[in-house]
């Protein structure tokens, strides 16, 4: 069932230096539960069309469709959840303050509080339980974007959208984030978009890859990879991981873009 | 106080002691007269004596300027809440503010005092307007540095105008306002005193006049000393509250 749907998306921005267009005819859709990866060099309109996506920009050009709704009212309905690429957390507010507080803005959910039980779940998941009670400054990069991915998971969100998830962390965190992040995506079922520079990270998140060539992003191509979700570390060693990867590094060349392999 | 923090003060404390000390042994070996000069032991014993009223005369100046350091700051919050919301009332405003900070205390506080009177009120005023100029800006420039970090996660998830004041704005203003506040701190206390310098029947300006007009010297000094320590006091309030607060997560 296709659960989101962009038909001939454009954008445009005005700026000092006169318009610049980020994006250009984006078509496609996307499947209820399915992990897609969008790649494309630095500037290619990745953020664009998350923003569009997220009802937080409005298309110059084009439409999007959220289970038949425009993004605005699936925003207002809270079946969006958005991890942004700077983890943007409250630093007066504590680990779990953080998480709740897309549950204490908004219209609220007729059912009231979440279950505890709940929230105790989504920490460990995300392992932060241990780290509950502290604040955004005493965590470390890598905990900082897992607390910003529970809180975009709090209201179990129909579409879930990532922006550059793993970007600015060290070699170890980053594989280690990346293969939790498989299965928290797996166990979770929502529609997931993640947007990445990395041909690594899209390869290894993406059941699909959406290849886009440089500014004004367009879509190349689009990238199936096969093994099944959740993904295990031992995938990045595969032959099948490998063939992806070069389809995608081909396409993204052949759009003109400079890429990020690691 | 942690320990930590009295050692981080400790060559200030030291400094302090020895230019006290310092002082004394030159006022006694040069012999300098007390109306040039006089001894910090000698300001030390006029604090105690009976025409230096000091426990009146503090206790005024203290009511005068923390009522000015509340409504002062408490005015400049709401007018900086005001131009951060509203750019129609950032460029209405926002000049005048500017415009009233250029403005010297001691010609306004004629003026204020005729109009209000010697008493609390006059003094409450002048202190205000020195203090309202900081946490107006302050606050301004805290609410406006917190609208684009945090707009996009509230946005998504449809938070109202209110909600985001409440939750994002205001929270991320509280380090700025709390500097804004330490400046007041001592703002206060010299408003206060302008004030009762232009007419007043008690408080440590009334005190200094007094002082002046006699050339009672160690006097003079020992109300300076005062309204220093005063001052001292009323930054060390909002830092202690500085500590609580923005020292849990910062």
């Amino acid at each position: 069932m296709r659960y989101v749907e962009i038909s001939d998306l454009s954008h445009t921005y005005s700026t000092s230096q006169g318009s610049v267009e980020a994006l250009t005819s984006v078509t496609g859709s996307f499947e209820q539960g399915e992990t897609i990866a969008v790649l494309g060099p630095s500037g290619c309109g990745k953020s664009t069309l998350l923003r569009c996506l997220a009802g937080l920009l409005r298309p110059t050009v084009g439409t999007i469709r959220i289970d038949g709704r425009t993004p605005a009212e699936a925003s207002r309905e809270k079946l969006v959840g958005f991890a942004f690429q700077d983890p943007t957390l409250l630093k007066w507010r504590t680990v779990t303050q953080n998480i709740l507080l897309p549950a204490e803005i908004g219209i609220k959910q007729p059912d009231g509080q979440l279950p505890s039980a709940y929230i105790e779940d989504l920490l460990r998941t995300t392992r932060m339980t241990e780290f509950r009670h502290s604040f955004p400054s005493e965590l470390s990069g890598g905990m900082q974007r897992r607390v910003a991915l529970a809180r975009a998971l709090l209201l179990k969100p129909k579409l879930l959208l990532l922006d550059e998830p793993l970007t600015g962390l060290d070699l170890v965190t980053r594989t280690e984030l990346m293969v939790e992040l498989s299965e928290i995506l797996h166990r979770v079922g929502s529609t997931t978009i993640v947007v990445t520079h990395s041909v690594e990270e899209a390869v290894f998140l993406g059941s699909r890859i959406v290849v886009l060539s440089s500014r004004p992003g367009q879509v190349l191509d689009v990238v199936k990879s096969v093994e099944p979700q959740p993904r295990r570390v031992t995938y990045l060693e595969t032959e099948s991981f490998r063939e992806s990867e070069a389809a995608c590094r081909t396409l993204l060349f052949s759009g003109g873009g400079t890429i990020a392999t690691k | 106080m942690r320990p930590s923090e009295t050692g981080r003060y400790l060559p200030a404390i030291l400094l302090a002691f020895v230019g006290l000390a310092a002082a004394e042994v030159v006022v006694r070996m040069f012999k300098v007269p007390p109306y040039v000069l006089p001894a910090p032991t000698m300001v030390l014993a006029s604090l105690f004596q009976p025409n230096t009223n000091l426990a009146l005369h503090v206790q005024v100046t203290l009511s005068e300027s923390a009522s000015g350091f509340l409504l002062g700051s408490i005015v400049g919050f709401l007018l900086g809440v005001l131009v951060a919301e509203s750019p129609l009332a950032a460029r209405t405003l926002l000049p005048y503010v500017i415009g009233s900070n250029a403005v010297p205390v001691i010609a306004i506080a004629p003026i204020l005092v005729l109009w209000f009177g010697h008493g609390l009120v006059s003094k409450t005023i002048v202190s205000a307007f020195l203090c309202f100029f900081p946490l107006c800006i302050n606050t301004y420039r805290g609410i406006t540095y917190a609208t684009p970090l945090y707009n996009d996660l509230f946005s998504v998830y449809g938070s109202s105008r209110w909600q985001f004041f409440l939750k994002a704005k205001v929270p991320a203003a509280v380090p700025f306002i709390i500097a804004g506040a330490k400046l007041n701190a001592t703002y206060a206390v010299v408003g206060a005193i302008v004030a009762e310098f232009i007419g007043a029947s008690a408080g440590l300006g009334f005190g200094m006049l007094q002082a002046s007009y006699s050339l009672d010297v160690p006097r003079l000094w020992a109300y300076i000393v005062v309204s220093v320590v005063m001052g001292m006091v009323f930054y060390g309030v909002v830092w202690a509250g500085d500590l609580l607060y923005l020292r849990r997560f910062e």
